[in-house]
């Protein structure tokens, strides 16, 4: 937990040290292209939570200033052994939906730096299977032991997106977002799921999540103050 | 400002993310057939039900003679099997069976206690017959003090109770 702690703050301040730097390329305004990220925080919930292993990866893309389409994918595999239970399931999901860059540069400010709200759709499926589970009872012989075949399991959520993405280099960002999550439909089973992939504690149908993320921009064009101001209207520049 | 405002979510994200609360376990002993005696006394038009407590309730699981004795009208059924049976001397009025026939269904707690077996009642009857009627009040089981059932005993045809 302190560990965590630790590296959360570590990440955070470095966001912090990098928000209000600027690219020192004056002519470039802002840079169109695809964001790739992945979620740091998937690899290190191995360390602290050692019954699940996910991986995230996120792909967004600028379609008007200050708006963006994004998608997530991912996986994840979680298993849960006491003396009741020996279980495990694993499965993926994705997200789409779209931010909105809350510092609302405008067509002349220069700087990456998004500090966003987003809304997202979400969709998961996996399959979940119970090897064994034990009932104990209050007789000494009457406990009961048993297993439940593989299911598969789905389910829809939306979830509202809150976060920042800073250009600690060229084309390299950092980002951290914390999400909530409504849980719209799923499809049930005798036992809900451990952790549903994307969505978290299958037991809650409204959840938390916090991502940090490293994100590379792929270049595909460059807006410089030239094509803005040809794009623009005499007066407003 | 703006800074500042980040600096404080990203504080909010990393309590966000750390808190989690655990599960509680209740034993499979606390889902319980849990039983009231009521007295009845019908004089002409008259019947006034009471509830009653006897100077002392014996029971016993047939099937498990080693098990502990219940020394109160608590029963833990058993989930291996549709019926409990059990032995029983209210009062010190010699040793009767109680049949208890239920249905079983499977239900999941949390990933902490596993599953459980829930007890709906189906029918309750003694042999020899030792009161008057048996009610079933509640058919679920529950892990919480509500009676289940009830046996109404007549004043006049059974006054040794």
């Amino acid at each position: 937990m302190f560990t965590r702690k630790i590296a959360g703050f570590t990440l955070t301040a470095i966001l912090l040290l990098n928000i209000n730097h600027s690219i020192a390329q004056d002519s470039i305004q802002w840079v169109r292209g695809v964001r790739i990220g992945c979620d740091l925080t998937r690899f290190a919930l191995y360390e602290f939570q050692p019954d699940r292993k996910a991986m995230e990866f996120s792909f967004d893309t600028e379609f008007k200033r200050n708006k963006f389409v994004t998608a997530e994918i991912g996986m994840e595999q979680s298993k849960n052994e006491n003396n009741r239970l020996s279980y495990k399931s694993s499965g993926f999901y994705g997200r789409v939906g779209v931010d909105f860059n809350i510092l609302k540069k405008d067509k002349l400010e220069k700087g990456r730096d998004v500090v966003f709200v987003g809304f997202r759709y979400g969709y998961y499926n996996m399959t979940q299977q119970t090897d064994a589970y034990v009932i104990p009872s209050y007789y000494s012989t009457d406990t009961l032991r048993g297993s439940y075949s593989s299911k598969n399991l789905y389910g829809h959520w939306v979830e509202v997106a809150f976060g920042l993405k800073v250009e600690v280099l060229q084309n390299l960002f950092l980002g951290a977002s914390m999400r909530g999550r409504v849980l719209l439909f799923s499809k049930k089973d005798l036992n809900y799921p451990y952790y549903a992939p994307g969505f978290g504690k299958g037991a809650n149908s409204t959840n938390f999540g916090v991502n940090y993320s490293i994100y590379y921009q792929i270049p595909l064009s460059k807006v410089t103050a030239k094509k803005v101001a040809k794009r623009l209207p005499p007066q407003t520049i | 400002m703006r800074i500042i405002l980040i600096y404080c979510i990203s504080i909010v994200f990393l309590f966000v993310a750390c808190n989690t609360i655990p599960d509680t376990c209740k034993e499979q002993s606390a889902w319980q057939l849990r039983i009231g005696f009521k007295k009845v006394k019908i004089a002409g038009n008259l019947k006034t039900v009471k509830d009653s407590t006897f100077r002392s309730f014996i029971a016993q699981y047939i099937s498990h003679p080693d098990t502990n004795v219940f020394k109160t009208p608590s029963l833990p059924l058993a989930q291996g099997s549709d019926t409990s049976i059990f032995s029983i001397d209210i009062n010190k009025n010699g040793i009767q069976k109680l049949y208890v026939v239920y249905k079983r269904d499977r239900t999941f707690e949390n990933y902490t206690c596993g599953f459980r077996t829930n007890f709906t009642l189906d029918t309750i009857y003694t042999i020899p017959k030792i009161c008057d009627s048996i009610i079933i009040v509640q058919p679920n089981i529950t892990d919480v003090y509500q009676e289940n059932c009830r046996f109404y005993f007549n004043s006049d045809t059974t006054a040794q109770y």
